[in-house]
């Protein structure tokens, strides 16, 4: 016959060899300091694009990496490792956003807002010329009227 | 409506290219006969028109932002095959250049603005009124902003159950039509408010130049 005092000193001392069944439900928290990779999401009129939804894959991979909401500045922040080709995807509730691939270089190029701007009125110049050559080519090729 | 590539499932957006293709062959049927030295320069300066008002973006009441389409003064003009076929090139071209929009999504693009749009401001050209044309002009320019805006808005809200991973995780455009719906159609209706009173403009103008007479 095994006494309370033995069963309760067996208790004790198996609490005591496995101590992690004692805090079952704690979080933890430590803080650390590493180096991270930003990427700045923004509208086309260079305003942050906060809070959108987002999925950060490795290429090629199935399962985001890393999700969430980009924060007020339009930032996506996450550790890299060593892995240079990721997958970005960024879902706006009404449609806009994108999806693509890139890659971490060692020293990224550095594209200031108005390199950016002068670049994308020059591609909407050359969308203007290009709709012209088609619409002047038609021309050469129409039918002349009769009147 | 600048759908990016990734959000549309290539089960859909293959059969949407069978099916606009047809369209774009149909419109495409006759077209030297269709287009004179009168027409093409018009074409010309109205496709440019919608090109760029796609690119402006408007602010919207809560933040947002939005841009007008142009779709219902080409069919105003130049009727649903024409329309559909400049306004395709507009969606292309910007896709391409400006990155508005995905490849994969131009299809669904090009039926539901450059067709539905297209389609509704040419349906009410022929019914309107003789004496009063303007209300049912501007109910079309609307109209043809808001269908093809909740067209689009649709077929989003469908690519969650369209194509999903086992544990039902979206692989493609993640929100179901009851978010995409009222976050899609809600500014249009202020950009069809907007594009109405352009179109209006713009036929003010055409009419005075007897362009609507052809």
């Amino acid at each position: 016959m095994v006494s309370a005092t033995t069963i309760r000193t067996l208790s004790l001392l198996l609490l005591l060899a496995y101590p992690a069944l004692i805090f079952p439900h704690g979080v933890g928290m430590d803080l650390d300091r590493q180096e991270a990779q930003i990427i700045l999401l923004h509208h086309d009129d260079e305003t942050p694009l906060a809070g959108a939804g987002y999925e950060l894959f490795v290429a090629g991979a199935d399962l985001p990496y890393q999700s969430g909401r980009t924060d007020a500045g339009g930032r996506v922040v996450f550790l890299p490792g060593d892995i240079r080709q990721w997958r970005l995807r960024v879902f706006g509730e009404d449609g806009h956003g994108m999806d693509r691939q890139f890659e971490l270089t060692a020293d990224p190029p550095q594209q200031g807002r108005e390199d950016h701007q002068v670049s994308t009125i020059s591609r909407m110049v050359l969308g203007l010329g290009i709709l012209l050559s088609v619409f002047g080519t038609a021309l050469l090729l129409a039918k002349r009227n009769r009147h | 409506m600048h759908i990016p590539d990734g959000f549309i499932a290539p089960q859909f957006y293959l059969p949407a290219y069978l099916v606009a293709g047809g369209f774009w062959v149909w419109a495409s049927r006759d077209l030297r006969q269709r287009l004179d030295e009168e027409t093409i320069p018009r074409l010309a300066v109205i496709t440019a028109l919608a090109y760029v008002v796609g690119l402006v973006m408007l602010p919207l009441p809560g933040g947002s932002s939005g841009h007008l389409v142009g779709i219902g003064i080409l069919a105003m003009l130049f009727g649903i095959r024409l329309a559909f076929l400049a306004y395709s090139l507009v969606l292309l071209l910007q896709a391409l250049l400006l990155g508005a929009g995905g490849m994969t999504a131009l299809p669904v693009n090009a039926l539901a603005v450059g067709l539905i749009g297209a389609s509704v401001m040419a349906f009410s050209m022929r019914w309107q009124h003789r004496r009063h044309p303007l209300p049912y002009l501007a109910a079309g320019a609307y109209l043809a902003v808001i269908l093809p805006a909740l067209a689009v808005a649709l077929v989003l809200g469908l690519q969650p159950a369209i194509a999903h991973r086992e544990d039902g995780t979206p692989l493609f455009f993640p929100f179901g039509p009851e978010v995409v719906v009222p976050a899609i159609l809600l500014p249009h209706l202020v950009i069809g408010g907007v594009e109405a009173l352009l179109t209006l403009a713009v036929w003010r103008y055409a009419r005075s130049r007897g362009w609507l007479d052809v």
